[in-house]
């Protein structure tokens, strides 16, 4: 979205005010249609997250008896806190944190030092290994799934946080977007502080880096996103319950005990919150990234 | 802004440089610059060469291979193996549902995308609210998603009460819908990007020729937005290339095979025995990522041609 | 202090030569001009001395020292550019105090070079914003700063080094004309304070003629002169400073020596003005000398020069010549007829189409303006005749 305080776009009834006589009433018809559609996309778009919490807040059996309402029955207002609490969730939810953080911190630490020499640095083979990090893109987990469980099965990382993370410490992806944020620092400036003294580490740090921090924000954001949203990987690389992210614990859901559906349920609300948080924060670094990249958990 | 758009304009910024000097490659590397550039690269390089070329490489020579049948040794049977795998009915049909899925997800994402954003995109109070909720959906997971899903439409104890998971026919559709939610935020944040980026004179001046609404709609808008609606073309197929958290929790597959699509039935091949025929498979799968991803090169490099 | 000698150096790009053979001796403490129009090395060169680009031939010494391979750091130079490469992140102090926070300085009396204490850089950050009037500005941001503020900060940031050199690229080009004016009096009062010396690149002619102690022409990578505002405008070493410097241009005619080298012939048919930034090789064939359009007579040192019969290339300053009045010796002259008047309220330009080109002609507001398309004669000045070789396009006596 854009950071102007009034969105853009077309005004409402932005026919010619000549038209003066019943004009007033014409618009305000046309102004309460419209918002009356956005309302109702809103409700459509909202309605599986407000049934999925009348789910979480009602008493399973007291649900199905009264034939699924549309609103919670006999509500367990502690079914979230519940939720959070139980073992599993718990240390899913601290397993997921700490491989978000690992991946995001990592990715932001590789991405940037990649993006400084391609964009700051000349050396040979330039243009060849760019050619061999972009191309990376086209080798998503999806499709080395097999061969890279197989290395992680072989070096003992099954079942850890090694397993979990390391393939994923650098991304072609930042290294990219960041290089973008890095070429469009003017040539003036690093001359600059080529004679200021600064040397690699000085410049990139005090120069590049808070230059280039829109991008490298949603960068930052998109990261994040994909890291806690990731499925495949972390039920690859586990075979023990207690290695099970919070993600991958949500498909023991299906097979649950119907008396703790509602249990269930909360937590996948729980689950999501961390990415609404940051959606609702970040909202603009995210859209910058996602619309650079593309998210998907 | 779309990605594209961005690179687009900053490349733009670099040629138009307030003063042409003579800043062309040089000739003549020094020692400390070319150390410190491998060493920024490094740590990347390590990782994509670990978890990404050696395992590309092994995909090729695993799928050469041919294990007996417990899967405990293998020999060589050649390139052959190969075509054989991906000519044969378990990974067509895996191919075939995703090109499915594809069918079913990518027309609808692209369609309620420009709905949401086109009636957004207005200058009215409170329009960020709304905003908001259209791209909520885009933080949440799959996995979260389909949770969601299930709850709502569970035969039983859900309020829609739609028992289409179970039925061979309709399953796959079934969990297509999960992804259609799913992407209703992405699609509306980058139709909406979209929209913004389009200058509002070009609407008014539409307006002073005469243009209603609907024809400015389908003459203006459309055709500046093509770019970025084929920007989202290539994301949701990209999506629905790599489906499978929707199929493990929604059906496992199921039922009689019916949602296997590409990246599940690879999951389904990693015994030792089957190996041979999952690594095949990845390298179907890599060689249609390569062809969308070619596609969506040259969508790029046209669209910067656009933008001009 | 120092001085800075370019000793034949060449920079190639490639197969493109930027900078080709330049001996240069800039002396400690002069404000040298660098001029020129776009593309003619003259940024090149500056950058060669600020260590930005590599020298691909022979030897850049700052001072007795020989700079070839040392560290743009170690250079002892500030520089200000033509964008000023404020950090847009820090503030105006910050930004002044860049090049103190890393630099190794060699404070006054000590030998070894060390990095400044806190103190000795906020004196000095201290005194160069005093210097410039920046004081009330030290907490802002560069983006909340005017353009000629902002150009304030760039000077602040190269004096607080105290370097040895001052290189400046361009750092007026930004500010409106107003500013400008302003700021290069400044400029030239700040160089007369502190002393240091100064190379200052610019196209503008202008800048040069005001600030300069001397100046340095350069064109396609090449020195075409070195000398003071006077020496260059006054005695032009070739037609390229004949024609870039001056406005309105030099006039500039393919003519004849007369058999008994006393005088030039200018022809009438002949494309007679020469583009001044065009190369020699396009001097035009002069016309049959039986229709002349003007001739000039020679003084002892310009025919001593010529060769009799030869060819050459007449060049006239605008205000060297005038409109011959009625009451005026009939000699030599120019015949024209008058094509349009500039009246520019302190001076006016006449152009007069001579030959088929157009000759501009200066002259005082508050003298009677001839009508257009009247026939006039134009007399130069006794001194105002440059001649120039056709072939070399080098001056002649």
């Amino acid at each position: 979205m854009t950071d102007e305080v009034v969105p853009a776009g077309p005004t409402l009834g932005d026919a010619p005010a000549a038209r003066a006589a019943g004009s007033a009433r014409h618009r305000g018809l046309r102004l309460t249609g419209w918002y009356t559609l956005l309302t109702v996309l809103a409700v459509v778009v909202l309605f599986p997250v407000y049934i999925t919490v009348v789910r979480a807040l009602s008493t399973p059996v007291a649900y199905s008896d009264a034939r699924s309402p549309l609103y919670p029955v006999a509500i367990q207002w502690d079914v979230f806190w519940r939720a959070a609490t139980s073992q599993g969730l718990t240390r899913a939810l601290t397993l997921s944190a700490i491989m978000t953080i690992v991946i995001t911190v990592a990715q932001l630490v590789t991405s940037v030092l990649a993006a400084y020499a391609f964009a700051f640095l000349e050396f040979p083979l330039k243009k060849t290994l760019f050619g061999l990090f972009m191309a990376t893109l086209m080798l998503p987990i999806e499709v080395t799934l097999i061969p890279n469980v197989k290395t992680v099965t072989d070096l003992g990382w099954l079942n850890s946080m090694e397993g979990l993370t390391v393939p994923f410490l650098a991304t072609a992806l930042g290294t990219f977007l960041i290089r973008q944020g890095f070429v469009s620092v003017p040539a003036d400036l690093r001359d600059a502080a080529r004679l200021d003294g600064y040397g690699h580490l000085r410049f990139m740090w005090h120069v590049a880096v808070p230059l280039a921090r829109p991008v490298i924000a949603a960068f930052t954001v998109l990261s994040f996103l994909t890291a806690w949203n990731q499925y495949l990987w972390p039920q690859s690389v586990q075979t023990l319950d207690d290695w099970q992210t919070a993600q991958v614990a949500l498909s023991n859901l299906p097979t649950a005990e119907p008396a703790t559906y509602n249990v269930g349920v909360a937590g996948a609300l729980i689950v999501a919150l961390p990415v609404l948080v940051v959606l609702l924060v970040f909202q603009r670094q995210l859209v910058r990234g996602l619309t650079a990249g593309a998210v998907k958990g | 802004m779309s990605g594209a758009m961005q690179v687009a304009a900053t490349d733009e910024a670099i040629v138009d440089a307030p003063k042409p000097r003579p800043r062309r490659r040089r000739h003549r590397y020094h020692a400390g610059e070319v150390l410190a550039a491998y060493l920024c690269l490094a740590p990347s390089a390590v990782i994509f060469a670990v978890f990404m070329y050696f395992p590309l490489y092994q995909l090729f020579v695993e799928s050469t291979r041919q294990s007996n049948s417990f899967g405990t040794k293998s020999r060589y049977v050649g390139f052959g193996n190969i075509t054989d795998v991906l000519g044969g009915s378990d990974f067509m049909s895996g191919l075939g549902h995703t090109l499915l899925y594809v069918v079913y997800t990518v027309p609808a994402g692209l369609v309620l995308g420009i709905l949401l954003a086109v009636v957004a995109h207005r200058r009215l109070r409170g329009i960020k609210i709304y905003q908001t909720i259209f791209s909520s959906t885009v933080a949440t997971s799959v996995a979260v998603t389909s949770v969601i899903f299930l709850t709502l439409i569970n035969p039983s104890t859900g309020v829609l009460k739609i028992d289409i998971l179970n039925n061979p026919d309709w399953a796959l559709f079934g969990v297509s819908w999960s992804s259609i939610w799913q992407n209703i935020g992405l699609s509306f944040l980058i139709v909406l990007a979209g929209l913004q980026a389009i200058p509002e004179e070009l609407l008014e001046a539409a307006t002073l020729d005469g243009y209603g609404p609907v024809r400015r709609f389908f003459k203006v808008t459309l055709p500046l937005l093509s770019p970025v609606l084929l920007f989202l073309v290539v994301v949701l197929v990209v999506f629905a290339l790599q489906s499978y958290a929707q199929v493990d929790i929604l059906t496992q597959g199921g039922p009689a095979g019916a949602t296997e699509t590409l990246v599940y039935k690879i999951t389904q091949n990693q015994s030792p025995r089957l190996l041979s025929q999952g690594a095949a498979m990845s390298i179907g799968l890599f060689v249609v990522t390569v062809i969308i991803t070619a596609l969506q090169f040259g969508l790029l490099s046209k669209r910067v041609n656009y933008d001009r | 202090m120092a001085g800075v000698t370019f000793d034949a150096v060449t920079k190639r790009y490639g197969e493109v030569t930027a900078v080709a053979d330049l001996d240069l001796d800039i002396i400690d403490g002069e404000f040298l001009v660098l001029l020129g129009p776009s593309g003619c090395g003259k940024t090149t060169a500056l950058r060669m001395i600020a260590g930005l680009e590599d020298i691909s031939e022979g030897t850049l010494s700052i001072g007795d020292r020989v700079v070839n391979d040392v560290d743009p750091r170690k250079r002892d130079v500030a520089m200000v550019f033509q964008s000023y490469a404020l950090y847009p992140h820090q503030n105006v102090a910050k930004n002044i105090a860049s090049p103190l926070t890393v630099r190794e300085y060699r404070v006054d009396g000590e030998h070894t070079p060390r990095k400044l204490t806190k103190a000795e850089r906020e004196t000095r950050i201290d005194e160069a914003a005093r210097m410039l009037g920046l004081e009330p500005y030290l907490k802002r941001k560069p983006g909340a700063l005017s353009g000629g503020q902002r150009q304030r900060v760039a000077l602040a940031r190269a004096i607080v080094a105290r370097p040895q050199v001052f290189l400046m690229d361009e750092p007026l080009s930004n500010l409106d004309a107003k500013l400008r004016t302003q700021t290069r009096a400044e400029l030239v009062d700040l160089h007369r304070r502190v002393g240091t010396t100064v190379v200052y690149v610019t196209h503008d002619q202008v800048e040069a003629m005001t600030m300069a102690t001397r100046i340095a022409v350069l064109n396609e990578g090449r020195l075409q002169q070195v000398g003071t505002a006077e020496e260059v405008y006054d005695t032009p070493a070739n037609l390229f400073v004949a024609g870039f410097i001056g406005t309105p241009p030099m006039n500039t005619f393919a003519a004849r020596v007369s058999d008994d080298g006393r005088e030039v012939i200018i022809r009438r048919g002949a494309n007679a003005a020469l583009d001044p930034a065009s190369p020699a090789g396009s001097v035009p064939e002069a016309g049959d000398d039986t229709d002349v359009a003007g001739r000039l007579s020679l003084d002892a040192a310009h025919a001593a020069a010529v060769r009799p019969g030869g060819e050459v290339i007449v060049g006239v300053r605008p205000e060297h010549l005038h409109i011959r009045g009625d009451d005026e010796r009939v000699g030599n002259g120019i015949d024209g007829v008058v094509h349009n008047v500039e009246w520019l309220g302190h001076e006016a330009v006449v152009a007069v189409d001579v030959a088929g080109s157009t000759i501009a002609v200066r002259q005082r507001a508050d003298q009677p303006l001839p009508d257009v398309g009247r026939a006039v004669t134009l007399v130069p000045a006794p001194r105002g005749i440059h001649l120039f070789d056709p072939e070399t396009t080098e001056r002649l006596g």
